[in-house]
């Protein structure tokens, strides 16, 4: 009965409950100002941007802080941030942390890829097998079955279809910790994000948390223990020519066509486990964008802005066509 | 309700209306308070240690669409009012996603959250400031009162003899790594269970495993595990025939009613004739304790929840005054009551209030 009242009081008084409740959302932009947080490791190339910016725009201050995506995010929604430069998807939290404050989703515009291998650049995820593993190639759908614990399940190296002594010799899983940046990535393009995992045969690896200085360890790891494992398959970085392990090429469909991470299967979006770096900001709906977000957003996806990236290193360009994809979705 | 009125009056605010009886009507509960509940009128009355002035910034549970702990919190800040009346509060209950991130972007100085924190939002202010946040329980969450942090409760099928589980017994079933004992559970012969019992697989449901109740049970049973038994079935809120809303609590426990080999965590608000909670002890062979209001308050009950209130607190700088006297008054005779008359939460047990209070020293 009490719930019943409630929701009835609730349904009449509900505005006038919600503006009493709570100070109206701060202020999402200032003017004149572009306050840019994000990704540590991107902190060099928004330098880089806010120069550029700068040059071409005097009247506007430009702020770079980069110190995590996940603090960049958090600016965002407590109006400390007008644009969050970020490695990643924005999770479900971080939305709704936002949208419950300001009744709207945050607006996520990519703006570069991440690179082949580079550790801390978002590097796209390989596929790795130790080098005496005559397993060439494998699917999305291959994956999920290897890694997943739900519906078709592959558990051994026969499965995948190799033959002879390796029919029936397991699987052994060497990834990322499944919570992190790289694990959710690759549960949510593989696995449809789900939490059930083959996790009897999968060794996660885990990044500590570190500041703005920190390099990726996991990756290293990952790598190691597949170059001492002849059994393992390995979610890490395209390898080394020293190292006794190799990348499988990747299809989205069994039928293919299989790639492996170049900058050109990264850039074209052929490799299907590269990852995309966003630009998210405040923008109300059916509202522009804040002049400052445009002008800053605006110079990255130009030709000066990509080019930025080459003096950087470790990141890819989008190609024309995203460039003005992402352009569009400014206005 | 004039009282309350005065309470929001006292509260920076962006309009001039004032509907705070309805916000109290939603949060009061309609039946008079446990007798466990009763010794909070004989707890310590707040004394004021100075005079304090400033604004506090005020983040936390709260939405557009539920009052949650607005009368509660009016309460506080109107009481609070008469012994600080320089203290003024900015109030940006937005939600518990938001609240920790406001603390470490310098946007708020007290977070009160609607549940634990989560292992994300720790993490990402150990980033940006180096140090873990500082979190105070303040109240003890409901035995049943949807919306106000509840305990979780172990159901099984009524014909299930099982008389009762630990932790550890819990985190071998539901979890994948057993972090609190040597191997995982799969089978009810394995705890014991006898007959036709011995072989039948455990079916463990729960909520949707990467979601806020789940986190709750994964850090408190599972140690921390993100691993969770892959057999388990993950309910989110459904939609009945009518349109109305299945309420994910009630389908687990209707999930266990209709599977004579399952077990569910869900709340006893969902509990029906043909499911069974059962006590739960801290370790293998008891004591087993009952989701009591006493048992809750003294946090005997294995899974008992609370409510934090989280501050930014540098390592060896002190509490913000008008903070640290806040909090104070929360942990009081009359912040303490307040939870009673205000809201559907329980009081802090006398054991956890003192150590709060040691940490605001």
């Amino acid at each position: 009965m009490r719930r019943l009242l409630a929701g009835a009081l609730a349904g009449l008084f509900a505005p006038l409950a919600a503006a009493a409740a709570s100070l109206p959302p701060p202020p999402a932009h200032q003017t004149g100002v572009v306050r840019i947080w994000g990704t540590a490791q991107m902190a060099p190339l928004a330098q880089r941007w806010a120069t550029g910016l700068r040059a071409q725009r005097p009247d506007l201050r430009v702020e770079t802080h980069l110190t995590g995506s996940d603090v960049a995010l958090a600016g965002l929604y407590t109006g400390k941030v007008d644009i969050a430069l970020v490695g990643r998807d924005a999770t479900e939290v971080e939305v709704k942390a936002f949208e419950w404050i300001y009744s709207y989703r945050p607006t996520g515009v990519v703006i570069l890829h991440g690179g082949v291998d580079q550790p801390g650049r978002s590097p796209a995820l390989a596929v790795l097998t130790h080098r005496s593993n005559p397993l060439s190639q494998i699917s999305l759908d291959q994956l999920r079955a290897v890694f997943g614990a739900d519906g078709a399940q592959m558990r051994t190296w026969g499965q995948l279809g190799l033959k002879g002594a390796w029919a029936t010799r397991p699987i052994h899983l060497y990834a990322p910790d499944m919570e992190s940046g790289s694990g959710r990535f690759f549960r949510h393009v593989v696995l449809a994000d789900t939490n059930k995992l083959n996790w009897n045969a999968l060794r996660e690896f885990a990044e500590p948390v570190g500041g703005p200085g920190h390099v990726d360890q996991a990756a290293r790891r990952i790598a190691a223990a597949v170059a001492r494992d002849p059994l393992g398959l390995g979610i890490g970085l395209s390898p080394k020519a020293s190292q006794p392990i190799k990348a499988l090429a990747v299809a989205r469909a069994a039928d293919g066509p299989y790639f492996r991470a170049t900058p050109g299967t990264v850039v074209s979006r052929a490799y299907p486990l590269a990852r995309d770096v966003n630009a998210y900001f405040n923008r109300a709906p059916g509202a522009a964008a804040d002049p400052g977000v445009k002008a800053f957003l605006d110079y990255v996806l130009s030709p000066a802005g990509q080019a930025e990236l080459a003096k950087v290193g470790g990141y890819l360009p989008l190609s024309a066509d995203d460039q003005s994809h992402s352009r569009n979705a400014l206005d | 309700m004039k009282k309350t009125l005065r309470a929001l009056l006292a509260i920076t605010l962006a309009t001039s209306a004032v509907p705070t009886a309805q916000g109290a009507a939603a949060a009061k509960p309609p039946v008079a308070p446990d007798p466990a509940v009763r010794f909070v009128d004989d707890l310590p009355a707040y004394q004021p240690t100075q005079k304090v002035s400033g604004t506090i910034r005020l983040w936390g549970h709260g939405s557009s669409k539920h009052d949650f702990m607005g009368g509660l919190i009016g309460a506080w800040i109107e009481a609070f009012g008469r012994y600080q009346p320089d203290v003024k509060f900015e109030y940006r209950m937005y939600g518990t996603a938001s609240a920790i991130g406001a603390l470490y972007t310098g946007a708020g100085d007290l977070a009160i959250l609607g549940e634990e924190i989560s292992p994300d939002n720790a993490r990402a202010f150990q980033r940006a400031r180096g140090y873990p946040p500082t979190g105070l329980s303040i109240a003890t969450g409901s035995v049943d009162a949807d919306f106000f942090d509840y305990a979780h409760m172990i159901f099984v099928n009524k014909d299930n003899p099982i008389q009762g589980l630990s932790l550890t017994q819990l985190d071998a079933i539901f979890g994948a790594e057993h972090r609190r004992g040597r191997r995982n559970i799969r089978t009810w012969g394995e705890l014991g269970l006898k007959g036709d019992w011995t072989g039948q697989p455990i079916r463990p449901y729960g909520w949707k495993v990467d979601e806020d109740f789940a986190l709750f049970f994964r850090e408190r049973v599972l140690g921390g595990s993100h691993r969770w038994n892959p057999a388990i079935r993950e309910y989110v809120h459904g939609a009945r025939p009518d349109g109305s809303q299945y309420d994910r609590g009630q389908r687990i426990v209707d999930g266990v009613a209709a599977d004579r080999d399952g077990i569910g965590v869900s709340n006893v608000r969902y509990a029906t004739p043909q499911t069974r909670a059962i006590p739960l002890a801290w370790t293998d062979g008891g004591p087993y304790y009952e989701p009591t209001p006493a048992n809750l308050i003294s946090q005997r009950y294995p899974l008992t929840r609370i409510i934090p209130a989280y501050i930014d607190k540098a390592p060896g700088r002190p509490v913000d005054p008008a903070v640290r006297e806040f909090l104070r008054f929360v942990l009081s005779r009359e912040g303490q009551q307040a939870i009673v008359r205000e809201s559907s939460y329980l009081p802090l047990g006398a054991a956890k209030r003192q150590a709060q209070l040691e940490k605001l020293q």
